[in-house]
């Protein structure tokens, strides 16, 4: 079988291709690369052409996946736990995590002329869906607060780049590179929690007589990690997140968790598609760190007072006595006057006590850090933080600007292909049928193809 | 799989012995010999190498094919023939003698080869 169409391209050929267009910075370095690593010359608009067209045709093939495994699961009834999918593998992983947040890519419009028409920001759903190993327990393997979320300029540096992230405009391009590299750098894997808290473990030790830590490494460890990225909205991709959870086998797994920041997007599709299978609902404890933070330099006289607040709160809510912190921001919002059912505007002084506290109001019972802890589930969204960078190397960058929705679509897809490490990229290749008619642009092609042949040395 | 693997090395590298002994004569290239040019004529080998195999084994899998096969509209049987076509594959384009049927129902050529349907 030769499985040929119309690009005279063996499968093999076309994946090198594709492999280029999508990992590489552009598809002009794509085409760079195939001429310096693989001695073959091949344009970037080739390059972009088959990268893009690799695109639609994987989401196609997810689409229908998706949509068939959600008919299925319609037909069960309602009360019923989801189904476990045929490819699921045997292995059911310890602990499952879902993990889902949002980015954005600059685009254009679609069918205008040559150029960039109608330049303009959308936003991508992003999610992971994580096999772990950890180890559950009875006692809380990590009760002392890191001592990074004490450290104030760290925390300073962190609360002021996530602020951003929130009130950045849309053009505001240098912002956000900024941002990511130092989300990335904060973030990057649970390494932030878990150097944080190996200092605090090895300070502990020094001062230790006996030299031993009591902090043994019981953070959860990443085993395989597969992800989906879509501009059709949180809702289709807590849709395609479902279909991946079920097939990776993680509805199976003994302790799962879903995590997310405080969007209502993200626990609307926890409600929708992940809370009967029994995913506990996490809100991410940096974005939560943000809030205390803000609310009590507010609150402080001083910024030493605002401090020591922030270090009372954060430490509270890391011990799991979020409800003791939620009277305490009530009290607050009692003597402040501020009104329980009216949204402040943004520069009243006020507003930050009257953010933090429905924040932590909404998100009340998906704070219980010490569970977690114990369960040996993740308390940070340092996995999809550290994957929304990776689909930002491709994605964005400046003058970059991909076709509103099909080329934004097409190479969030194969990126989410080549991200997950479950040999997607590689097995749509080796699956991908040929065809069985020709265009006419073939022929052109093959006399390229025959006249670089006859001129090779 | 890995016993054929392990022929076609052992296969290649005779092959490849040859080649060299046949360029350089029995006595090597000469002590002003680059590295690079070695190198360089070791690629042109491997492609060419690449070129020929693939279009042999193809060759001899054509011969293997029916003399009919049905249109995949129609289902009317068609001559099988073939043609010549360039493709490029990992180590560079190769010249492969593709099947190639004429349905006359249907006044289309279909390849019969690229398996099943896809966009093209």
């Amino acid at each position: 079988m030769l499985r040929l169409d119309s690009q005279c391209l063996t499968p093999r050929a076309r994946r090198k291709a594709v492999y280029a267009g999508g990992t590489n910075k552009s598809h002009g370095v794509g085409s760079k690369s195939l001429e310096e690593l693989a001695d073959w010359k091949l344009k970037a608009t080739r390059v972009s052409e088959l990268t893009l067209q690799a695109g639609r045709e994987m989401q196609q093939e997810q689409t229908a996946r998706v949509e068939a495994f959600h008919q299925q699961q319609s037909q069960r009834p309602l009360t019923m736990a989801r189904a476990s999918s045929p490819e699921a593998p045997d292995n059911a992983p310890q602990v499952g995590v879902v993990e889902m947040d949002g980015g954005r890519i600059r685009t254009r419009d679609e069918n205008g002329p040559r150029g960039v028409t109608h330049p303009h920001w959308r936003e991508f759903q992003a999610g992971c869906v994580v096999r772990l190993q950890s180890q559950a327990s009875e006692e809380d393997p990590r009760r002392e607060v890191p001592r990074l979320f004490l450290n104030r300029p760290q925390v300073q540096k962190m609360v002021s780049q996530l602020h951003r992230q929130r009130g950045a405009s849309p053009d505001d391009e240098t912002d956000n590179e900024i941002l990511n590299e130092s989300i990335g750098e904060l973030l990057a894997g649970e390494k932030l929690v878990e150097n944080a808290v190996d200092s605090a473990a090895n300070a502990t030790a020094s001062a230790d007589t006996q030299g031993k830590s009591q902090y043994a490494r019981t953070h959860p460890v990443r085993l395989m990690r597969t992800c989906v990225a879509t501009l059709a909205g949180a809702d289709a991709c807590g849709r395609t997140l479902a279909a991946e959870a079920a097939q990776r086998g993680l509805d199976q797994a003994a302790r799962k968790a879903f995590v997310g920041d405080g969007q209502a997007c993200n626990w609307s599709v926890w409600q929708r598609y992940f809370k009967q299978q029994g995913y506990i609902p996490v809100v991410d404890f940096i974005h939560l760190l943000s809030y205390v933070y803000t609310l009590a330099m507010a609150v402080g006289r001083t910024a030493d007072e605002g401090w020591q607040l922030h270090t009372q709160w954060v430490t509270a809510l890391w011990t799991g006595r979020a409800a003791e912190v939620l009277a305490s921001w009530q009290a607050l919002a009692e003597q402040f006057d501020i009104p329980p059912d009216q949204a402040l505007p943004d520069h009243d002084p006020r507003r930050p006590i009257q953010r933090g506290l429905t924040y932590l109001t909404n998100n009340l019972e998906r704070v219980d850090y010490p569970r977690y802890r114990r369960l040996g589930l993740p308390v940070t969204s340092t996995l999809m933080e550290s994957l929304v960078k990776e689909f930002n190397l491709r994605v964005k960058g400046t003058e970059k600007f991909w076709n509103d929705p099909q080329g934004a679509e097409a190479i969030l897809t194969v990126r989410a292909a080549l991200l997950s490490e479950d040999d997607r990229f590689n097995a749509f290749f080796a699956k991908r049928p040929g065809c069985r008619y020709r265009r006419r642009q073939t022929l052109h092609r093959e006399q390229q193809l025959q006249a670089q042949h006859a001129t090779a040395p | 799989m890995a016993i054929k693997e392990e022929l076609a090395a052992k296969l290649a590298r005779q092959l490849a012995e040859t080649f060299s002994e046949e360029v350089y004569g029995s006595d090597g290239p000469e002590l002003d010999c680059d590295i690079d040019e070695i190198e360089d004529l070791a690629v042109l080998a491997a492609r060419a190498a690449f070129d020929a195999v693939i279009a042999r084994a193809l060759l001899l899998q054509n011969q293997k094919l029916p003399d009919k096969l049905p249109c995949p509209k129609c289902q009317s049987r068609c001559r099988v023939q073939f043609q010549e076509r360039m493709v490029q594959g990992r180590m560079g384009p190769a010249k492969i003698q593709e099947p190639v049927c004429h349905c006359s129902a249907c006044d289309r050529d279909f390849f019969p080869s690229a398996g099943n349907v896809a966009a093209g």
